[in-house]
């Protein structure tokens, strides 16, 4: 089942060239120094040099940015998964009043555009102190993943069988207790696309970074990345290693983790 | 079902419920009753009826707001998601070295979008980027272009930062694919059906639901396309690039009017509810998204 292969190649050779050039033009100018990448973009570097690195390290808390990250996304996803784990096994296994109020409202609001509440959030944030706080980052993160994560988890639960948890129950064994012997074991893999999911959602989320802080506290990565725009405006062979440093822990996160990160992607776009 | 039961199932959902709510629900009926009122930075809202909707559609840059976020929903849900499509009828027939080119394309939609936006203001640098150094190559005299700071090209050069980077659909037609049954292809090999035929008698009918999936996730994500404008043009120059939420940032952060603001997030809100509802009906199946479809 060969199509005329040579157009298939220069299809697969077009996207890859378009994915990778400007990331590696990048990377390859990080090496330059500041006269180099202003003589000739298409120019090697006479010698690699890492004094950009050095510079960017230098004027930006770069390892700071990533702390932030790496604790409210990582506080995120706890959340996330801790009360969808709860709330989706109840709901796909017992019978209640609010529970198509619940579903409804869940699908909506996946198709909800993140900025129409903008002000309402931030009208929110201040009143509770929350503005420019970690806590406040994570909150908002967990809560834009409960609709996704809620209907990926609603799913998996569904495949799991009945009859161990029928026996557990005849057992003596009590709800809850059933719910963390039983059925949290079995739903791992569940529970894993979620985690991937959630990453891949919140550790590049932007916008809310940017409406709700302000200073170095609770800044993240991507809005690093906005910061360093103004920070390095007089010093952009520094903006190449700082644009570098920033996106190779995504990139290798990804290539490590792909498996996972395609099924995480997909999930649910697929029956069974 | 006992008592006990129903507390148990009350205290597993309404921890969830209770963040849902303080974040999403209540902001959205908050946003929609403020956009009726008087309401800045300086003052505690006052209801004033529709006044600021029909500021908002007195406003020129408004509409081109409105315009621009529709022709980027067009262009996404078109080509995006058929440039998506043909990959996967590619990919899918596993051409020699098509996980590695499966995983580089992944990688533009991995990238965070701010740095997305970063990279190609330094790649179309007029100063130091690719294309005075083509200029240069092919000794074309003249002033290089400054492609996101005129607004000329601006609009287009914008959307080239995402509108052919799809393998994020390309994934979804590929999963999609994989559940189609082996033994259909090994009959059409034997009837001695074509590549082409193949895709366009068996591998586009699977996909149909799914195209309409990706169709609706490309509608979501154009209504609120923010983070690479913000960075590369914040709208502009002048209003080229101009779209609703860029809109919606201007009207909060730099105007300062709540109730304006929260007056374009109702719109937003209709505009993003309505395409979907719009998509439904093209593609005929009940599918709101990814990961509803199994149970809705």
């Amino acid at each position: 089942m060969k199509r005329k292969p040579a157009l298939a190649y220069a299809a697969m050779a077009v996207m890859a060239l378009i994915s990778i050039a400007p990331l590696a033009w990048v990377f390859i100018s990080s090496l330059k120094s500041y006269s180099e990448i202003n003589s000739s973009a298409f120019s090697l570097p006479a010698r690699p040099r890492f004094d950009n690195y050095v510079s960017a390290f230098r004027h930006a808390p770069i390892l700071r940015y990533f702390a932030n990250s790496v604790v409210i996304v990582g506080a995120g996803i706890a959340l996330t998964v801790t009360l969808v784990a709860m709330s989706a096994y109840a709901a796909a296994r017992f019978r209640f009043r609010a529970k198509p109020v619940i579903i409804a409202l869940f699908a909506v609001s996946l198709l909800l555009p993140a900025q129409s509440i903008t002000q309402p959030l931030f009208a929110l944030y201040t009143a509770l102190n929350l503005f420019d706080t970690k806590a406040g980052l994570v909150l908002v993160y967990a809560a834009m993943g409960i609709p996704i994560a809620f209907f990926v988890m609603y799913g998996y639960y569904a495949t799991l069988p009945l009859a161990l948890e029928e026996s557990a129950y005849i057992d003596g064994a009590g709800f809850f207790k059933t719910f963390t012997r039983i059925i949290l074991p079995m739903a791992k893999p569940g529970l894993a696309t979620v985690v991937i999911l959630q990453f891949t959602d919140t550790w590049n989320e932007f916008y809310y970074a940017l409406m709700l802080t302000s200073g170095n506290r609770a800044r993240t990565v991507p809005i690093a990345l906005n910061y360093y725009m103004s920070a390095f405006a007089n010093n952009y062979s520094a903006l190449f290693a700082a644009v570098v440093v920033t996106v190779a822990p995504t990139i290798v996160f990804f290539v490590v983790m792909q498996r996972q990160v395609i099924d995480g992607l997909t999930s649910g776009a697929v029956k069974g | 079902m006992t008592g006990k039961r129903k507390l148990w199932i009350a205290l597993f959902i309404t921890p969830c419920m209770l963040l849902f709510g303080l974040i999403y629900a209540a902001p959205i009926v908050t946003v929609t009753a403020t956009a009726f009122t008087r309401y800045t930075a300086a003052a505690r809202p006052v209801f004033a009826g529709g006044e600021n909707f029909a500021a908002l559609f007195r406003d020129k840059d408004f509409q081109i707001a409105v315009k621009n976020t529709l022709v980027w929903v067009l262009l996404q849900t078109t080509v995006h998601v058929s440039i998506g499509l043909g990959m996967a009828l590619i990919l899918h027939k596993k051409p020699k070295g098509w996980k590695v080119a499966r995983t580089v394309y992944l990688i533009p939609n991995i990238v965070p979008t701010a740095a997305t936006g970063i990279m190609f203001m330094l790649l179309l640098n007029p100063q130091f980027g690719v294309v005075k150094g083509l200029y240069k190559l092919l000794s074309i005299s003249g002033p290089v272009p400054n492609l996101f700071g005129n607004s000329r090209y601006a609009f287009v050069t914008v959307t080239c930062t995402w509108l052919f980077y799809s393998a994020f659909n390309t994934v979804i037609f590929l999963a999609q694919l994989g559940s189609v049954d082996k033994a259909i292809y090994e009959a059409a090999a034997i009837d001695g059906a074509s590549p082409w035929q193949t895709d366009r008698h068996i591998n586009l009918p699977a996909l149909r639901g799914t195209i309409g999936t990706c169709v609706l996730l490309a509608s979501v994500a154009m209504v609120s396309q923010f983070d690479i404008i913000y960075m590369t043009t914040r709208g502009g120059p002048g209003t080229a690039t101009l779209n609703l939420p860029v809109y919606l940032y201007k009207t909060m952060n730099l105007e300062n009017n709540y109730g304006k603001a929260n007056a374009v997030g109702v719109v937003q809100i209709i505009l993003g509810l309505g395409l979907a509802g719009l998509i439904r009906l093209l593609f005929g199946e009940k599918k709101s998204n990814r990961e509803t479809e199994a149970q809705l």
